[in-house]
Formats: structure tokens, C-alpha cells, sequence
């Protein structure tokens, strides 16, 4: 049996913990509370642009553009956001198999695959799939920065005919409890997942300041990336809720630890004052 | 016939704001248009530059963008700003207005840096006038 010393700092040990595990619970239900809200606000941002396709494809329904035109993939890029940290339960360990799969099956001849996140580019390097490009450092925190940066380089492959179609691969977030692993194609655009537009009546024709394919030229790199946020944003606030899970259950465990040491050192120290006073009975005997 | 619509201007990662107004004045390719209620529909391209918001009160209200787009339907405008920099980010005393003229520069050759600077300078020059003329209305868009 551990003597008292042991059990005692077991339990130390298992409070310090304890504590770290609260603590990061905390942490990640109030950056979870804040992840909510930007995807709330990008919701309303990115509806209004598809309000504005919706419109111009309703006005020219034989407008044609390269990013709205599905071409014939030979190569096909594939972001993958990933996760910032470890201590989130299975969150990056199911991203990054999902990853896998989705690169390993998909079947363009040639691939190039995008990362973005600490956890997922570490992954791949380990599994040897080659990265064209490498977002560490992209996260929520420096997104007004970076975010233009990498969604041009994306756009830019597209327009130069580098790759013929992107996808995107993230943990969407649904509610504090639900998230799912999605798969989405970001160009060529797909419209009909758009939402329909309101109801409207018999409009007049649309004047168009410069012309649609200009507009349009414009629109599709913003849409892009603000997409991107909103798949970097629902991708942060799906790991900080799986890391609140996961460190609820945490400190769960060890209050269950904390109490079964407790209990053997009760047991401990009766065993140690029974023993004491039946060699005193003894000895006086 | 109205003489007022419903204006909604959308920034990425902000609050929708919304505003009762009479007319619109803003930045396009080919110059400044203005717009007002009951307009034909019309979609466009906003250039870095000063959004001139003139509400029910006749408020003449001023900030600036750098990039977005205009959607005028049913009586509906939204405006999608790339970003928009207001009379409260500006220090009107320490910032210095080239002595050149600062309009009609080609900014589609911008970074995002230069087209914030630019806008900062137009808005000075535009707000300097103003105050001369008797005062300037300012809003504010972000939360």
C-alpha cells in the first residue's frame, strides 16, 4: 500500500491539474462565446453577396464566367483548416483522417493540397503529403492580416488555370455540442446551394456601373475570401468547443480521482492508527 | 411615391447597420454616383473613396471606404463595404494633406494600406471644407 506522503502528493498533483483543466475550460467557453458571434456576423455578410450573384444570374441567365464555369479538373486544390492547438479530444485527430480520405479518393490527376493550422500541417508532413502551401500562422487572431494574403494566392490559381477547381475542408460548426466535418467546393461556384432570393416581383432591367463581367471580376475574389473566413471562424469555434468538452470531462475525472485518493488515504491512515494501537496493546501485554 | 429607402451597409465581421435615407452618394468606376428613392435596380462597383449618406433629417453624413459594392431593389440599398474609415480614426490635427491634388488617383494599382491612406487624405481635405462652410455631420458605422 502507497504510504500517506505518496497519496497526499498524488492528490496535489491531481488538484494542479485540475485547476489547468478548469482554467482552459473557462478560456475556451469565452472564446467560443466570441467564435459564435463573428460567424453570426459573417453570415449576414456573405448572404448579402449571394444576394448580389442570385441577382445578376436571375438578370443574365446566359452571363458566363470562368468561376461560375465548371472546366474539366486536371488539377484540383484542396485547403484543409485545421486546428491551432492540441488538448481538444478527437477534433484534429477526426479533421485530419477526413483530410485524408477526401485527398487519397479524390480523382483529379493531380493535386495540390493547402494547409492551414499548426495540428493539420504537422500531420501531413509526418504522413509525407507533399503541401504546396503552408498557413501556420493563420488564425482568428490574425486573420485582418493574413487572410487577404493567402485568399489572392488561391484566387490567382484559379485565374491562371493552375488548378481547375478548389475545395475546402473544415469542421463546421453547428452548436455548442454539434460539429461537423464538411467538404465544400469553393470555385467554381455553385449557386445552387445559394440560398433563393426573396420573393420578388416583376423588376425593372438592372443598370450594371461597370459591366457584369467586371463586377463579377470584382465580387468573386471577395466572395472567396470571405468564405474562407467563414470557414477559418466556424473551424476555431468548433475546436474551442470540443476543447471545452473535452476539458469539462477533464476536471470531471479528476474530482473522480481526487476522491478515490482521498478515500485510500482515509483507509491508509485507519489501517496506519489500527496497526500503531494494536502494537501498543501488545506491548503493554 | 417614397422619398426615402431602406439602407443597409454590411462590413465583414461587424454588425449590419441600417439606416432610413434619402439619398446616397458614392464612389463608382466612372465617378460619384447618387441614387435615391424609387430608383431603377442597379448594382455597382464602390472605389475607394467618401460615402455621402443624406438622411430623412437631411443630415448630410460622411465616411469613407476603401472598396465594395452597391446594390439598389425594391427600393433596398445595401452597401458592401470592404472597410470603412470614420471621422473617429482620423486625427484631424496631426494629419497633413498633400499639397497636390489628391483626387481622381488610379487606385486599382493600391495595396489596402495605400487605398486607407488615400481615403484618410480625401476625407480630411472633405471634412476641412465642411468646417469651413459651417460644420460636418459624422457617424459612426462600426460596433
Amino acid at each position: 500500500m502507497a504510504s500517506l506522503r505518496d497519496i497526499r502528493q498524488k492528490i496535489g498533483g491531481v488538484s494542479t491539474t485540475q485547476q489547468i483543466t478548469s482554467a482552459m475550460k473557462m478560456m475556451s467557453t469565452a472564446r467560443l462565446g466570441r467564435a459564435i458571434e463573428a460567424i453570426n456576423l459573417t453570415h449576414a455578410y456573405i448572404s448579402k453577396f449571394e444576394h448580389m450573384v442570385q441577382d445578376l444570374k436571375r438578370e443574365l441567365p446566359n452571363f458566363k464566367h470562368p468561376c461560375m464555369t465548371a472546366r474539366p479538373v486536371k488539377c484540383s486544390c484542396i485547403v484543409v483548416i485545421g486546428g491551432e492547438r492540441g488538448l481538444c479530444g478527437g477534433f484534429n485527430h477526426d479533421l485530419n483522417r477526413f483530410a485524408q480520405g477526401i485527398i487519397e479518393e479524390h480523382p483529379a490527376p493531380q493535386k495540390k493540397i493547402v494547409a492551414i493550422g499548426r495540428k493539420v500541417i504537422r500531420y501531413f508532413e509526418q504522413k509525407g503529403i507533399e503541401l504546396y502551401a503552408t498557413f501556420p500562422d493563420l488564425t482568428v487572431k490574425t486573420l485582418d492580416s493574413e487572410l487577404f494574403n493567402t485568399s489572392r494566392i488561391l484566387f490567382e490559381l484559379y485565374q491562371k488555370n493552375e488548378v481547375d477547381e478548389i475545395h475546402l475542408v473544415y469542421t463546421s460548426f453547428a452548436s455548442a455540442v454539434a460539429r461537423y466535418l464538411t467538404s465544400l467546393r469553393l470555385l467554381p461556384i455553385d449557386t445552387s446551394n445559394m440560398p433563393p432570393k426573396r420573393p420578388g416581383k416583376a423588376l425593372q432591367p438592372f443598370d450594371f456601373y461597370p459591366s457584369p463581367l467586371e463586377i463579377f471580376s470584382q465580387l468573386m475574389p471577395r466572395y472567396l475570401r470571405n468564405l474562407l473566413y467563414r470557414a477559418i471562424v466556424e473551424s476555431s469555434a468548433s475546436e474551442q468547443s470540443s476543447r471545452m468538452a473535452a476539458m469539462t470531462s477533464a476536471t470531471d475525472r479528476a474530482e473522480e480521482i481526487i476522491e478515490e485518493l482521498k478515500l485510500d488515504l482515509h483507509r491508509s491512515r485507519q489501517a496506519l492508527i489500527t496497526r500503531e494501537i494494536a502494537e501498543v496493546i501488545a506491548g503493554s501485554q | 411615391m417614397k422619398k426615402s429607402f431602406l439602407l443597409a451597409i454590411a462590413l465583414p465581421g461587424k454588425h449590419l447597420q441600417t439606416f432610413e435615407a434619402r439619398q446616397v452618394i458614392l464612389p463608382s468606376k466612372n465617378g460619384y454616383i447618387g441614387f435615391m428613392a424609387g430608383r431603377q435596380p442597379l448594382l455597382a462597383t464602390i472605389e475607394p473613396g467618401l460615402i455621402t449618406i443624406i438622411d430623412i433629417k437631411d443630415h448630410h453624413l460622411l465616411f469613407g471606404t476603401t472598396g465594395g459594392f452597391a446594390e439598389m431593389i425594391d427600393n433596398q440599398a445595401s452597401l458592401l463595404c470592404d472597410s470603412v474609415i470614420e471621422v473617429k480614426d482620423l486625427d484631424l490635427d496631426e494629419e497633413k494633406v498633400p499639397a497636390g491634388k489628391i483626387y481622381n488617383r488610379d487606385t486599382s494599382q493600391m495595396t489596402e494600406i495605400q487605398k486607407r491612406e488615400y481615403v484618410k487624405l480625401l476625407m480630411i481635405s472633405q471634412l476641412r471644407k465642411k468646417t469651413a462652410a459651417g460644420g460636418a455631420s459624422t457617424m459612426t458605422i462600426t460596433e
